[in-house]
């Protein structure tokens, strides 16, 4: 169940920075519906489109969830860093009795658009302290080359609750990429592939990789986490080479190399830790020989 | 008691020939993987977790499907409590007489490779055994052949102590903010990540110390660390003239004491000879030592002037 607390609505809109001109655009949508776009020339990167929140329902340590579906009208970069080639990215701004935050929220993992265009562009936010009960909340679309239109649809923003049961979310990729993204902007790219490991659905494939730590990596929600708690991680894993013919790892071989044999493992990564950042990486309990 | 008549499979292959059948990879297919794990108090106290997959080889693609992390264990009470304790269930327990040691953070502990061996270390979080023996780990740019050069140090661990820094401006830049957290079973810092073209790399050392010294050289080696902390400043006479043996509490004793008993010489007027030789006179032992602390009234001679 999601709690949806934002909806687009021409009632609603507004601008980042002055000297924007935003339009309604009917049709133009990702189905036919309708999107919003910034006309170029925009006076600076992030003046886009935003709106502003009302996220007093929401307190510090709560997760929320940002969609939207996002394009211009040049082929941006999805992973660069590159200002005037990258692609917008949602950033949530608050600002509490003069503390000023800016998070980037939400960003474009898979690495092709849809056939209209569209990228999805999504992410999980952990509410922070300053954020809880803001004076000012909003979001903005930022950092796309000025010179480009940006269109936008689709725009949530919804409480994400807890269940820890089952922590990861969209854990079957039915919903494609959504809430999964990259351990390192720009050093490796993220595919959704058909069929999926039941020979349907879909799965994520992540390659161009430059270096072992290169991978996928999900939000959890981190309240679940009390000391004594026994969970166990399931998974379906594939390595397969640059032709994406199938190859085969060792599951003895357990030493973290950047060319080495060994099979892929999950990782626990605690950040924001009162000790530093605790990492527990966890092999397979059932591909190990133990004779 | 493992049960062998409890799998069937068993009749057909040995016990070691089944499991290593069921338990290798799949290179076509779909593998799955499981494994279960306890929260610990350092990952309970962290104010963001998230879920990473990788650390595979870079040259491999990682395609994932049906992840899912699952609470096995509920830590809330089965049945309703009682209102209020009956009686002490222990009364004669006492408290835990020792702070308990922290838990590692990293299930996978690395070792120190045989001495000479050098083992790739990729960047990002490891936990390091302590070692007994010398164990560096180094910087280093790799070409295309394989050949090392630049090789700089960057953290080291020896007697069994735990890991720290390695002398050095590389070092001290490269892991500035950084520190080593201390557990149980080994030390954790994060590696940070190099240039392209650079590599870590862990290896045993012996230490060069240990390897050149025999028992005279060690015997001469605690005559020179005994002369060096009790003088001023010792000469190659008073070292070969040690005639005591090796150094210990008693022979140092003995030899404290003779030097005590020689005549006194003056370490100021050796020092004044030679380092102002235009210092002029303008007042006495009488003058100074009436003016100024005990010290002086105590310890200074007419020469030293």
């Amino acid at each position: 169940m999601r709690a949806n607390f934002f909806i687009v609505s021409a009632l609603f809109l507004d601008t980042w920075g002055g000297d924007v001109i935003i339009d309604i655009v009917p049709g133009a949508g990702p189905n036919g519906g309708n999107a919003l776009k910034s006309s170029a020339p925009r006076p600076w990167s992030d003046q886009t489109q935003a709106q502003v929140l009302n996220t007093d329902c929401v307190s510090a340590g709560e997760r929320i969830a940002f969609s939207a579906k996002i394009k211009s009208n040049a082929n941006c970069l999805i992973y660069s860093w590159d200002s005037t080639k990258r692609c917008n990215d949602i950033i949530l701004h608050t600002n509490k009795g003069g503390v000023r935050e800016y998070h980037r929220v939400a960003t474009i993992t898979a690495d092709t658009p849809d056939a209209g265009g569209w990228h999805h562009v999504h992410g999980i936010h952990v509410h922070t302290g300053n954020g809880e009960k803001a004076d000012l909340t909003k979001i903005y679309f930022a950092d796309a080359n000025t010179g480009w239109d940006v269109y936008t649809a689709d725009v949530k923003a919804y409480v994400l609750e807890q269940n820890c049961q089952a922590l990861v979310l969209n854990s079957d990729m039915e919903e494609k990429d959504l809430y999964w993204s990259y351990t390192d902007r720009d050093r490796s790219k993220i595919k959704v592939i058909t069929p999926g490991a039941g020979g349907d659905g879909h799965a994520l494939r992540v390659y161009a990789r430059d270096h072992a730590w290169r991978g996928f990596r999900q939000l959890l929600d981190s309240r679940c986490f009390a000391s004594g708690e026994e969970f166990t991680i399931n998974a379906k894993f594939r390595l397969t080479d640059a032709s994406l013919a199938g190859v085969t790892c060792d599951p003895n071989y357990q030493w973290n190399s950047n060319e080495g044999t060994q099979c892929p493992s999950v990782v626990v990564y605690g950040k924001k830790c009162p000790g530093g950042d605790v990492y527990q990486q966890f092999w397979n309990a059932i591909s190990v020989r133990t004779l | 008691m493992f049960d062998l008549a409890l799998l069937p499979e068993l009749s057909k292959n040995s016990p070691n020939e089944l499991l290593l059948q069921d338990k290798t990879w799949s290179a076509q297919g779909w593998n799955n993987y499981e494994t279960t794990f306890v929260v610990n108090d350092a990952l309970a106290a962290c104010g963001q977790v998230e879920l990473y997959i990788h650390q595979v080889n870079k040259n491999w693609n990682i395609e994932i499907d049906d992840v899912q992390i699952s609470r096995r264990s509920t830590l809330a009470p089965s049945l309703t409590p009682t209102a209020a304790p009956t009686e002490f269930a222990n009364p004669g327990s006492s408290s835990p007489t020792e702070v308990p040691t922290a838990v590692p953070t990293l299930s996978t502990v690395t070792s120190c490779p045989p001495i000479e061996e050098y083992v790739e270390l990729p960047a990002g979080p490891v936990m390091l055994e302590r070692s007994s023996t010398l164990c560096i780990i180094t910087k280093a740019d790799v070409d295309s052949n394989g050949t090392k050069t630049e090789i700089a140090p960057v953290a080291r661990s020896f007697n069994g102590g735990d890991w720290e820094k390695h002398a050095g401006e590389f070092a001290e830049g490269l892991l500035y903010g950084k520190t080593f957290g201390d557990y149980t079973q080994g030390c954790q810092i994060t590696l940070p990540e190099l240039a392209a073209g650079q590599k870590y790399f862990i290896s045993s050392y012996v230490d060069s110390s240990a390897r050149r010294l025999n028992q005279a050289d060690e015997e001469k080696k605690a005559i020179a660390r005994l002369m060096q902390q009790s003088t001023f400043g010792t000469t190659l006479a008073d070292f070969e003239g040690w005639n005591r043996g090796p150094v210990t509490q008693e022979s140092a004793a003995e030899w404290v004491k003779e030097q005590m008993l020689l005549p006194l010489t003056s370490h100021r007027e050796y020092l004044r000879k030679r380092t102002n030789p235009r210092w002029v006179l303008f007042c006495t032992v009488d003058v100074l030592t009436s003016v100024l602390s005990p010290f002086y009234s105590t310890y200074l001679v007419p020469v030293d002037l």
